[in-house]
């Protein structure tokens, strides 16, 4: 044990959240451990807070607000030695076009949304990029527009969040803050 | 009759000369590049009556395989929408791309790249975003996606059949489940005819000398369907013999039987 650190032990309470966030693989929202625990809000959100403090002390392991609950990730500074662990088969990331990522951008910042409008955006036509969206399960269809031909609308799903590490679409910069951001060359090609 | 035998006559004849025309699959195909170039008019062209001779035309010569059907199918639907859309008025072919082209104005570009600018800067954002998670790892568990079976795959088909059966296997307690024991909803590994016919026997000891019986007091509470469908199997079975009498008054109604006691 480093002579440093200090070691924080955690109560029962604590010791049982940890356990659940252990074997979970979606992220778990405070409600839910609320069904299962004894526990108002309150007391979990405290016991998260101090179960993130506690990993955030020479750990291997983070644990992280995403998609609207919490999860637990490996340390980013582990991920050269994990990644020749996990056969690349078994790896969580998906590729995405620049044309997709652009268009999920739209779509982000503008949902609910329809395909003509996301399409008014861009200046082309999205039909592929959004059946990859919706294959991807990135965005999801979440009605019909009041437009003529009633088209659908979509909006981006919690896989979104997920994959681009966000608690909610509310992290993200305001449209305003991204028009003040110099223009730098965009490289063509898969993310 | 007579044009029968000669349409007969006349595909017999077509399959017995073979053409081939390079860069083309065959006579549908080269007529949909026709109407396509505008070299043959679709409007004039009775469409039907070409699917049927080449429909009739494929089932005789025999060599129509799923990818000659599946040309077949394509080809037919090409034809119909050209023929769809030419009968539409005011129909143009590609007139969206020129209108692309000739819409947008130097001015237009500018504002819709000023517009779009943010998203472009939002995409970049996204790729760090992204970036910064891919170098996290998370628990993942083997079922957490759908499962993925190839076709063909007979072994994992088996598989799954048998967990699926397994569950439906009523479980001794401690102990491994009883596979002696009927399976709910799948009948039971015993010939009809010898199923009906004891239910028959059953059936003649109850009734007779019981006078008229509802099916539902007959039944009683038992949720046992492969037993239902045989009683129902055996009581037809002993309507058709003549030894009951069954009468429905109401559609769903109770059905009442009567043994017939002068038929032995």
């Amino acid at each position: 044990m480093s002579g440093s650190a200090i070691v924080q032990e955690l109560n029962e309470t604590e010791k049982k959240i940890e356990a659940i966030l252990f074997i979970a693989s979606q992220p778990v929202t405070v409600k839910e451990f609320t069904q299962i625990l004894p526990l108002n809000n309150q007391h979990v959100v405290a016991a998260l807070k101090k179960l993130q403090d506690h990993y955030s002390r020479g750990h291997g392991l983070l644990l992280k607000r995403i998609a609207g609950g919490w999860k637990l990730f490996t340390d980013p500074s582990l991920y050269e030695l994990l990644s020749r662990f996990r056969d690349s088969s078994e790896r969580e990331h998906i590729h995405l076009s620049k044309a997709a990522i652009e268009s999920l951008a739209v779509i982000a910042y503008n949902e609910p949304v329809t395909r003509p409008e996301i399409e008014e955006i861009r200046g082309v036509r999205c039909e592929r990029v959004i059946d990859t969206l919706l294959s991807h399960g990135l965005i999801k269809i979440s009605g019909r527009g009041k437009g003529t031909g009633s088209p659908l609308l979509y909006r981006t799903t919690m896989e979104f969040l997920d994959i681009f590490g966000l608690d909610s679409i509310s992290d993200l910069p305001t449209l305003e803050e991204l028009r003040e951001l110099a223009t730098r060359p965009f490289d063509d090609g898969e993310f | 009759m007579y044009q029968e035998d000669e349409k007969n006559q006349s595909i017999r004849k077509l399959s017995d000369l073979e053409v081939s025309v390079e860069g083309f699959s065959g006579p549908l195909d080269l007529l949909c590049c026709l109407v396509e170039n505008r070299e043959v008019e679709i409007s004039g062209i009775k469409i039907s009556e070409i699917i049927r001779i080449y429909g009739s035309f494929l089932s005789y010569s025999g060599k129509a395989s799923i990818d000659v059907i599946a040309d077949f199918i394509s080809a037919a639907a090409s034809l119909l929408l050209e023929k769809v859309l030419s009968l539409l008025p005011g129909y143009e072919r590609f007139p969206e791309d020129e209108a692309e082209e000739n819409e947008l104005s130097e001015e237009d570009i500018k504002v819709m790249l000023e517009r779009y600018l943010p998203y472009r800067n939002a995409a970049r954002e996204f790729l760090v975003l992204k970036s910064q998670r891919d170098m996290l790892f998370s628990p993942r568990h083997a079922d957490d996606k759908d499962p993925l079976y190839i076709l063909g795959d007979l072994y994992t088909f088996s598989y799954l059949w048998w967990n699926l059966l397994e569950d439906r296997i009523p479980k001794a307690v401690d102990g491994p489940p009883d596979r002696n024991v009927s399976l709910v909803g799948i009948p039971l590994p015993i010939p009809d005819e010898r199923q009906v016919g004891a239910r028959i026997s059953e059936l003649t000891t109850l009734l007779c000398g019981a006078g008229e019986v509802g099916l539902h007091k007959l039944m009683g509470d038992t949720s046992d369907i492969p037993r239902f469908v045989v009683t129902i199997l055996a009581l037809l079975e002993m309507s058709r013999l003549g030894k009951v009498f069954l009468l429905q008054e109401e559609l769903f109604g109770d059905v009442r039987i009567s043994y017939c006691t002068g038929i032995k």
